[in-house]
């Protein structure tokens, strides 16, 4: 009993040791409302240098939430974009950071992945152009936040001029069992109104890290060649956020079929990105394990419009192999993903 | 057309207790090509024949050599094993087109091993090489079982600037392999981030390896490149693909850098053929396995094999 009070007592500890690190100077939240009635968390990082470009929003993945994308001062995509002369502005999608649910009596707590494409783009895409006042903005989503995009856009949405993703699968169908076994369990056993807590659980487990090298995360979600424990444990403390369940649910489908569709079924988003005519950057980690290359590489050969395929590996000239999350917190990430992205939205 | 000219037996391989034959057997074009036969007492009496082709570049030694070689894991299950080398692999004559090795050599190949053989044969086919024997494996009277495609390209692109710039070097390993940044470009080409021992992946580079020389990396170049290839009775390869009809299981190895992932499992799209993706990583894998490493890994028996003769042997699909 002695020995368990005494470990609760260092994890904690060491949670309230891993510090969340402040906003930037200057940076400025919104509060913007979508067409369904919730309160979304929208972050405006302005830039000081001249600018060189439109707004740019970035929008994270799944079980993330806008810190996400903004670990700390020196691993932070809003904050160099903003250092290279182009705002930046940060989503945190509805159920995620300080994106509340709407307080009214017995609306059900179901959140699926159309919300966000749906309602909360629109909103987030809205809002920019009112303050900045572009007529158009670009976009960057990781993981998640692409396969949005890719949503959006093909189903019509407008306003983008140029996007990046990384990360974005469009299929996960590659026989693998313990994401066929996360699916199956996904599939028997969570509710559409579940809420799993990944945040209290990245918190939970972010002061361990260090003592399991090489252990399920780091498999999983980042790679040492590329980034480094602290800034991963930064991210698993303040980057993470609740997971829906119906969003789980919606994307399963992915894993057991192939196939990504609208959560009523009735709309093949894979087969509509044929439609897709603005131009992405389509960017895949060589040692990507939540979202294989060849999953990534399905979205691009999917994109109807002009397009460009970037892979991220030392084969390409990087110095390191990356995983999922090391495009956001990889030391060298913005020289080798970032910087290329703002080639990319700025090029005529 | 096709003669047996040298039967030699070469004795046991170090680690692999098996009779072996080198067979020197004829294309069409008397083009000398060589198939060694594997096979144990219990190897024998098994009815079953498996081919392996080994990408280009690669000798024998990739299928078995290493502590853990998939011939001897196929040959304790009842296998009567074959490698193949195909016009400027090992003892066979050089290289002169991918064409040929597609239209002559691998139907030639198979052909003998089926006239050796009762009932219809098993193809591992790997790699650049690979893709040409599933396109080969079109041709209707070709006695094939099942297919096992190991990072195998059906959908051809350049895989990176280091394998571009290696190519357009004239595909040496030789050479790439006599400097330290050599090795690590052969490194992550074959072996990234693998669980390999690093003198076994130094060993594989140095000994198991025979260059590309600069037409057949010209030709692997321009294939890459244009993203499909004429076949010699004019055809393009993604056409002939739309009928390939074998049943296959394609792994891919998230590492590989000379045949990326990306390109093999595209077949279950192109094709209408009973296709089965795996895609390995390190998340229930060993390791992510890459070009070389998904035969010498160690794992890749218990990730790699399994599935492969699990498949092979499963009665019904």
């Amino acid at each position: 009993m002695k020995a368990l009070c005494l470990l609760c007592l260092t994890v904690l500890a060491s949670c309230a040791a891993i510090r969340e690190v402040p906003l930037p100077e200057g940076a400025k939240l919104h509060r913007v409302v979508t067409d369904d009635g919730w309160t979304l968390e929208l972050t405006q990082y302005p830039t000081t240098q001249p600018r060189k470009g439109l707004p740019v929003l970035i929008v994270h993945g799944i079980s993330s939430n806008a810190r996400g994308v903004d670990v700390d001062a020196t691993h932070s995509m809003p904050r160099w974009f903003t250092s290279q002369g182009i705002e930046a502005w940060t989503l945190s999608l509805r159920g995620t950071g300080k994106s509340d649910r709407p307080g009214v009596n017995g609306r059900p707590d179901l959140i699926v992945f159309d919300d966000y494409w749906k309602h909360d783009l629109p909103a987030a895409i809205g809002e920019i152009r009112l303050v900045s006042g572009a007529e158009s903005i670009d976009y960057i989503g990781h993981s998640m936040g692409g396969m949005a995009l890719y949503a959006y856009l093909s189903q019509g949405g407008g306003h983008i001029a140029k996007a990046a993703t990384l990360g974005s699968p469009t299929r996960l169908n590659w026989g693998q069992s313990a994401t066929a076994l996360l699916a199956q369990v996904t599939d028997s056993a969570v509710s559409r109104y579940w809420t799993a807590p990944s945040e209290w659980g990245g918190r939970v487990v972010a002061p361990l890290q260090s003592l399991m090298p090489d252990g399920p995360l780091e498999r999983i979600l980042w790679n040492p060649d590329s980034s480094r424990l602290e800034t991963f444990e930064t991210l698993l403390a303040w980057g993470v956020a609740d997971t829906a369940g119906g969003t789980g649910r919606q994307l399963i489908r992915l894993v057991q079929t192939g196939q990504f569709l609208t959560d009523d079924g009735s709309v093949d988003i894979r087969k509509d990105m044929a439609k897709i005519t603005t131009p992405v950057l389509v960017i895949a980690a060589k040692l990507d394990r939540v979202a294989p290359v060849p999953s990534v590489k399905d979205a691009y050969r999917l994109i109807g419009g002009p397009k460009e395929w970037r892979l991220i590996t030392r084969a390409n000239g990087a110095r390191g192999e990356y995983g999922h999350m090391d495009m956001l917190i990889g030391e060298h990430a913005a020289e080798e993903i970032w910087s290329p992205i703002l080639t990319f939205l700025t090029s005529p | 057309m096709i003669s047996i000219v040298l039967a030699v037996v070469l004795g046991a391989h170090p680690g692999v207790e098996a009779k072996i034959s080198r067979v020197r057997v004829d294309a069409p074009d008397r083009t000398a090509l060589t198939l060694y036969r594997y096979e144990s007492d219990t190897a024998l009496k098994a009815s079953r024949a498996i081919i392996l082709f080994p990408d280009f570049g690669f000798g024998r030694s990739l299928f078995a050599g290493g502590d853990a070689p998939l011939t001897q894991f196929l040959l304790d299950r009842g296998y009567r094993v074959y490698i193949a080398q195909v016009r400027g692999q090992g003892a066979s004559m050089p290289f002169d087109s991918l064409q040929n090795i597609e239209h002559l050599d691998v139907p030639t190949i198979i052909r003998k091993v089926s006239s050796e053989n009762a009932a219809p044969v098993d193809v591992v086919a790997h790699g650049w090489l690979g893709a040409l024997v599933l396109a080969a494996s079109t041709d209707p009277t070709l006695k094939i079982h099942r297919i096992v495609a190991v990072n195998a390209p059906v959908t051809a692109e350049v895989p990176s600037d280091l394998v571009k710039r290696f190519l357009i070097a004239g595909g040496s390993f030789s050479k790439l392999t006599s400097t330290e940044a050599g090795l690590h470009d052969y490194e992550a080409m074959m072996a990234l981030w693998s669980q390999m021992q690093s003198r076994e992946i130094r060993a594989l580079a140095r000994n198991g390896m025979r260059d590309l020389g600069p037409l057949l990396s010209a030709a692997l170049l321009e294939w890459m490149q244009t993203g499909d290839l004429v076949l010699s009775d004019g055809l393009r390869f993604s056409e002939v693909m739309t009928r390939y009809s074998e049943p296959t299981l394609v792994l891919a190895g998230l590492a590989d850098g000379f045949a990326n992932p990306e390109f093999a499992v595209t077949l279950r799209d192109v094709s209408h053929a009973q296709v089965y993706v795996h895609v390995f990583t390190r998340i229930e894998n060993v390791e992510d396995y890459s070009h070389a490493s998904i035969f010498q890994g160690p794992g890749a028996s218990g990730d790699v094999f399994g599935p492969m003769v699990k498949f092979l042997q499963a009665e019904k699909l």
